[in-house]
């Protein structure tokens, strides 16, 4: 029973840690937090895979203006955002 | 080194291949999607390594742009000879950025002029010679103190140039000695240790011996034109003097002495009328100093000015010394010490020198005090 409240609590961590964010600007760029991999990306279609979901980020001449391990910020003339769960 | 390498990766999986960049914390930037593949700039030092990783994906990589100052000067690092003669401006232009290649003296007369170029080289400054900043100072001081009727001196030395501009002085007004209105006379005979004429006419200098009486600052002088000239004089003039203090004590007497304790009084002044709201000055035996002091309090939003009059003054003392000289030698030396203190001419005292002489009457004593007073007082 402890053990399962400890690994309860330590999930909850974990996730509000390595919780993906994602932040729009009006000039048309994407700021990704704690994504996982680079799925697919053509200037029409950006795939970004995160710890529980799925983004999908449509538009064109989409460009990543830099990308580190965790962050990445998206630019471009984006039409929309879905979200989708992973499945498992 | 700062530059960068703009590259293209074309077919095979350049997914995966961004992919294994992005985790392995590969600085790329500005990443856009080609027709096969994508575009990306990377530093240039990775450039190299990032070739060989896609070779593992099948990705066809290629450098597009070489961006940096790294890349413009390859070629020129390359040749000796140009990267030598660069390094061989640099020193030269180091060293010689602190030789004199050119004196200029601003000087209002020739005399001067030459008098300040002897001196100039006299101290190792010349054309050709290496500057020391060190002895810039001393030089200027030299010209100041050595050069006849030079008031103001400076030298500069800035980009090989150095320029020495040297001012006149001009001549100080004649002043006439008029002794009955205004003049600063000498109160003391002595050596003078500091002069500040803030107004008048004087020709004092710092180490003159001066007399009691002699004329310090002068208030009235000939101007240029030949008219007589009146000021107010105001001098502050400190000089090394000798004065004897002189007390005395009579037997059977009640002795004042003078304390210098402060007593305070506050009054009121409301509509032209004063209140007393602490007087502690009444029992007072006699007034020796006081200061005023304007204030305001506020009551009730009100501002109400007071006074307060803080009093020195000598405490009255009942000691009846019946002829005991020992007594009247102790209460004649508590009585010149306060009179020495309230002094306000006596500016710091260096040795005292006391000396009595006993009467029937009583006992006189005297006292030489060295040390540097205000003589102006």
């Amino acid at each position: 029973m402890k053990n399962d409240k400890k690994k309860n609590i330590l999930r909850s961590i974990d996730d509000t840690v390595n919780a993906t964010t994602i932040s729009i600007d009006d000039s048309g760029s994407v700021v990704l937090e704690n994504f996982k991999k680079v799925l697919d990306y053509t200037s029409e279609k950006l795939v970004m895979e995160t710890n529980k979901r799925l983004i999908y980020i449509y538009g064109s001449e989409l460009t990543i203006l830099s990308c580190s391990k965790h962050n990445a910020v998206a630019k471009g003339n984006i039409e929309k955002i879905e979200i989708f769960l992973k499945e498992v | 080194m700062l530059s960068k390498v703009r590259f293209e990766v074309a077919s095979g999986l350049y997914c995966q291949f961004l992919n294994y960049l992005i985790e392995n914390n590969y600085y790329l930037i500005s990443i856009k999607h080609t027709e096969f593949g994508f575009s990306a700039i990377c530093l240039a030092e990775d450039y190299i390594k990032i070739a060989k990783i896609a070779v593992k994906y099948q990705c066809k990589i290629k450098a597009v742009k070489k961006i940096g100052i790294y890349f413009k000067i390859k070629n020129i690092l390359k040749r000796k000879g140009i990267m030598f003669g660069a390094c061989l401006v640099l020193l030269l232009t180091y060293i010689f950025s602190n030789i004199i290649w050119r004196i200029d003296v601003i000087a209002p007369t020739k005399n001067i002029t030459e008098d300040v170029y002897t001196l100039l080289y006299e101290n190792n400054i010349y054309t050709g010679a290496y500057f020391n900043k060190d002895k810039n100072k001393d030089v200027r001081m030299q010209i100041f103190s050595n050069v006849d009727n030079v008031g103001y001196v400076t030298l500069n030395f800035y980009k090989g140039v150095l320029t020495c501009k040297v001012d006149q002085t001009i001549n100080r007004m004649p002043y006439l000695e008029n002794a009955t209105t205004g003049n600063i006379v000498s109160n003391l005979d002595g050596v003078i240790q500091d002069l500040r004429i803030y107004n008048g006419f004087s020709d004092l200098k710092i180490g003159q011996v001066v007399t009691k009486g002699e004329l310090l600052v002068s208030s009235t002088y000939l101007d240029n034109s030949g008219n007589l000239q009146q000021v107010m004089p105001r001098a502050y003039i400190e000089a090394y003097c000798v004065k004897q203090y002189e007390t005395q004590v009579e037997f059977n007497k009640i002795v004042p002495i003078r304390t210098g304790k402060t007593l305070n009084k506050i009054t009121l002044k409301c509509l032209g009328k004063e209140l007393v709201i602490k007087d502690e000055t009444k029992n007072m035996f006699s007034q020796y100093d006081s200061e005023k002091k304007f204030e305001y309090i506020r009551i009730m939003g009100f501002k109400l000015p007071i006074t307060k009059e803080v009093i020195t003054y000598y405490e009255k003392t009942d000691t009846v010394i019946e002829k005991n000289e020992e007594q009247a030698l102790a209460s004649a030396k508590k009585i010149m010490t306060t009179v020495i203190k309230a002094d306000k001419s006596l500016i710091s005292a260096e040795k005292f020198e006391y000396s009595n002489e006993i009467t029937e009457s009583g006992v006189t004593l005297y006292c030489k005090v060295y040390g540097n007073y205000d003589i102006t007082q």
